[in-house]
């Protein structure tokens, strides 16, 4: 089994996992709002920000037509055509610029080009976007691999 | 004798014919220099075109109908009742079904298909394609053309994309013998020389395109035989080294169609934009005519001021095109039957932002020459977002106009840069009060004081030594004095004037008190906040003198756009950027410019800091924000220099950054803070455009802890005073206020209990 189709399968687990959420926002914290009345009164309690107590809830979630694209762009690399694959992984980034799994995929790319200090720069992106599970343990490897060279 | 007079005649005779040829020649090699120079520069080659961003369609994807309507409108969307051809949409109340005609992008052909979306609660909820797709792009809006040279807009079009119609009717109606002439016109020039003399002057002229298009190029307008003559010659030339298509793709994109302001409008690609508000490609019969119908005289047959002698002007080339039998006489007779059909002349004026070309041009500057971008008709894919675009020219023009009706002396301006966190991609740029019009660009070229945006550098410096400063730290804001290398004392003062003593670290960001800041930075070292700066994006070098802890330092509202794209990127820098992808005609990529992202600062450190600019807009100098947008959790920074000459906020959400700047071009006062000023305008655009509150994710060595509010010491969340802040692992405060008595103690004891089991 070549190293590429290793790589596809490990990836399917976290994106039929991924696939079987809908996308949603959680917002992280609650906003006390004072009433609307007028922009001079002050709000009698000065509202506190709540920090977020549980990360894995607000890590992003990829909208389902995402992975279409996520799944072209490992064709694309696998026909040999970096360049392509680069740039889907960059449209699925815009798309949804706060899920962890593109940039992953990107480091893993960039990565196999040998650029490996852009791959240690995109798992550490993808660890601080939350990734959880899997995923997490896939990025702490690539960054290990990455930092070793 | 006799032979030698004859002989010496003839001799004289022939040099001066000799010498006139010679004149002659070099006249004609002067004009044939001339015309090769410039026509095979870059006014016969089609120029750069600049793309928006595309529109992405997938359910799911935030978007309201009215943000689709506008979007579809800019393309050129007709809203017809049934989908026949491509460029038609349906819009029925949530219901929008679209038909694209179909765009080469850099990286994929988007083919044309019938998409049928619904939508609820600013949402996607179902989108389906003919094709079966699950993504779809709309081609992206053309926002202008590169000319760097003339640093105009324009809409250049192939001849291809000229309508066969307008083709037709333009020479029916101005040079109907084009195909077959070389240039100029002999039956023309004869009937116009017995036209003159009999009216005894050189008033008629007889031009055919080519004679007309080397008119608008490089002759006076003045009738004069001379000009005449060269004109003719140079007409000649043309023909000797362009063929016919070439010339009237030339001519197409040169002539003279109307004026908007201080701006003319030059080719029939702009001029259908600019009349239509829609693509050339797009134009029924009627409007094609319009246009034509401008070629004599764009001011004289203006359709808004002079609709009657412009609609009658549009019947007579639609007759014209008739008669020499270039258009089908029952389709004339509709198309004579429909009214002038122009949009909205304020609608169509507004379609334009300089600021952004202006940055779009400076980026490709560093990548090509100036002559391959206005001559190779390459594609240029930017991230500009016109829904953003339009809703910041709103914002700030709304905002200042409120402030100047107050005093009309004070020539109030402004400047917006609007990013997304994570990519860099600036979507949005305002360089002045009035979006439409070039001119000075104040977001990348006004360099201004930042004043209290710099803070967040000072605090973060401090955050990045966690085992010294926490969020609940205490330091103090009594008076402060430095005395400088200069020999001069340095003693900030607060903007209320008053002393604050002891409050926690985050209190002294959330309330933007200088006498605390200046004290912490000027104890944590200037270098280390200088160079906390620069690891945040700013290149700008600066000395690192005690009152660059409060912002005394000059930057472009870009540089300060960048520093904060990085604060919103959890610490990962990621250059600005507004081009996505240069692609030659025919779909080569040529450049691509890739996401890059470089890891500048502990995740837990940015994470504290970003928890502290949220206090800023929860219970500090930007709590207005709590209510002006009650639904949405931000985090950003106000900021004012002295005697109020500029007005700044500095701020992201989930799903955007901005940076607004308020001031006055003189450096005159401006009578507003941060907060009373440039927040209003930041608020309204995020109001109107930010969908997604921050998501300030803690990290994994982050714990939340209850302290007192006052003192920082450990406390328990019953506690008075108790608020939650979050902590390095290793860092919280031991815990020494207690207060649960009785039952609740009771409970606690079992659910340890329950826990640990």
């Amino acid at each position: 089994m070549s190293f590429v189709k290793k790589v596809t399968l490990l990836c399917v687990p976290w994106m039929l996992v991924a696939c079987s959420t809908m996308p949603g926002k959680a917002p992280v914290e609650e906003v006390i709002s004072p009433p609307i009345t007028g922009e001079q009164e002050k709000p009698e309690v000065a509202p506190v920000v709540k920090p977020q107590q549980a990360p894995v809830d607000s890590v992003a979630k990829a909208p389902p037509a995402l992975f279409s694209l996520l799944q072209r762009a490992q064709r694309q690399e696998q026909d040999g055509d970096n360049r392509a694959a680069a740039s889907s992984l960059e449209r699925a980034i815009r798309i949804a610029p706060r899920y962890p799994g593109s940039y992953y995929q990107l480091g893993e790319l960039r990565y196999r080009e040998g650029a490996y200090r852009k791959a240690a720069s995109l798992a550490q992106k993808t660890l601080s976007l939350g990734a959880e599970g899997r995923l997490r343990e896939q990025a702490k490897d690539l960054l290990n691999r990455a930092k070793a060279h | 004798m006799a032979i030698t007079h004859k002989k010496f005649k003839f001799t004289v005779w022939r040099k001066v014919i000799l010498l006139s040829a010679v004149v002659a020649l070099v006249a004609i090699i002067y004009l044939d220099f001339t015309i090769r120079s410039t026509f095979t520069g870059n006014k016969w080659s089609v120029p750069s075109t600049v793309y928006a961003r595309p529109l992405e369609l997938y359910q799911g994807a935030e978007l309201t109908v009215s943000d689709l309507k506008i979007e579809l409108g800019m393309l050129g969307y007709r809203f017809v009742s049934r989908l026949e051809s491509p460029g038609q949409a349906i819009i029925n109340g949530n219901k929008v079904a679209i038909y694209t005609p179909g765009f080469q992008f850099s990286d994929d052909l988007e083919p044309a298909r019938k998409i049928e979306l619904r939508i609820q609660d600013g949402r996607v909820a179902q989108l389906f394609c003919d094709d079966g797709a699950q993504l779809v792009r709309l081609e992206p809006l053309a926002i202008g053309g590169i000319y760097p040279s003339h640093h105009e807009d324009r809409l250049l079009v192939q001849l291809s994309e000229v309508p066969v119609p307008l083709q037709e009717m333009l020479i029916a109606v101005e040079d109907d013998r084009f195909y077959s002439h070389f240039g100029i016109s002999l039956r023309g020039i004869a009937r116009a020389l017995i036209a003159n003399i009999k009216e005894g002057g050189i008033s008629q002229g007889a031009s055919t395109l080519t004679q007309q298009l080397v008119k608008n190029y490089y002759l006076s307008s003045e009738q004069t035989l001379t000009r005449k003559a060269k004109e003719a010659i140079m007409a000649l030339l043309v023909e000797l080294h362009f063929s016919k298509s070439e010339i009237l793709e030339g001519y197409i994109n040169e002539i003279y169609l109307g004026q908007d302001g201080p701006r003319a409008i030059h080719g029939f690609g702009l001029a259908s934009q600019y009349y239509f508000n829609r693509p050339l490609s797009a134009l029924s019969i009627d409007q094609q005519a319009l246009l034509v119908a401008l070629v004599r005289g764009a001011s004289y047959y203006n359709p808004w001021r002079n609709p009657a002698r412009a609609l009658q002007r549009r019947n007579l080339v639609l007759d014209i095109a008739v008669q020499e039998a270039r258009l089908d006489s029952d389709v004339a007779e509709k198309a004579k039957q429909r009214p002038l059909g122009v949009g909205g002349a304020s609608v169509a004026s507004s379609r334009r932002y300089p600021a952004y070309l202006d940055l779009v041009r400076r980026q490709l500057q560093r990548d090509y020459k100036e002559e391959d971008l206005s001559s190779d008709g390459l594609a240029i894919f930017t991230y500009f977002d016109p829904l953003v675009q339009i809703s910041a020219e709103s914002s700030l023009s709304t905002a200042l106009g409120k402030y100047e009706s107050a005093d009309k002396s004070a020539e109030l301006q402004g400047a917006v840069v609007v990013t997304r966190p994570n990519t860099g991609a600036v979507i949005a740029i305002l360089g002045g009060k009035d979006g439409r019009y070039a001119g000075f660009n104040r977001a990348l070229d006004a360099r201004r004081q930042v004043g209290s945006l710099m803070k967040p550098a000072v605090f973060l410096s401090a955050l990045e030594q966690p085992e010294t400063y926490t969020l609940a730290t205490l330091i103090n804001d009594d008076q402060y004095s430095l005395l400088q290398p200069n020999g001069e004392q340095w003693t900030p003062k607060n903007f209320d004037l008053k002393d604050h003593g002891d409050l926690l670290l985050y209190k002294a960001l959330a309330n933007s008190y200088n006498q605390a800041t200046a004290r912490l930075g000027n104890s944590i070292g200037l270098d280390k906040v200088v160079d906390t700066v620069h690891r945040l994006g700013v290149k700008q070098e600066f000395p690192a003198l005690p009152s660059v802890t409060l912002g005394a330092v000059d930057l472009l509202p870009i540089e300060v756009a960048q520093m904060y794209q990085t604060i919103s990127s959890d610490g990962f820098y990621t250059p600005l950027m507004s081009i996505n992808a240069v692609v030659a005609p025919g779909g080569k990529l040529l450049t691509s410019y890739p996401l890059e992202v470089e890891q500048r600062f502990d995740s837990s450190s940015i994470y504290l800091l970003n928890h502290a600019m949220q206090a800023v807009t929860h219970e500090g100098t930007a709590k207005s924000l709590q209510w002006l947008l009650p639904e949405l959790s931000v985090a950003g920074k106000t900021g004012s220099t002295n005697d109020l000459r500029d007005s700044w906020f500095a701020g992201f959400s989930g799903d955007m950054m901005a940076v607004v700047w308020l001031g006055r071009d003189d450096n005159g006062s401006t009578g507003l803070t941060g907060s009373s000023g440039a927040l209003r305008v930041w608020a309204d655009i995020f109001k109107q455009r930010s969908r997604l509150s921050i998501q300030n994710l803690p990290p994994q060595n982050v714990n939340i802890v209850w302290v007192d509010k006052d003192t920082g010491q450990g406390s328990q969340e019953s506690c008075e005073n108790a608020i939650p802040l979050p902590f390095i692992v290793g860092t919280e405060p031991e815990e020494e206020i207690r207060c649960r008595r009785g039952a609740s103690e009771v409970i606690d004891w079992f659910k340890r209990l329950v826990d640990e089991m």
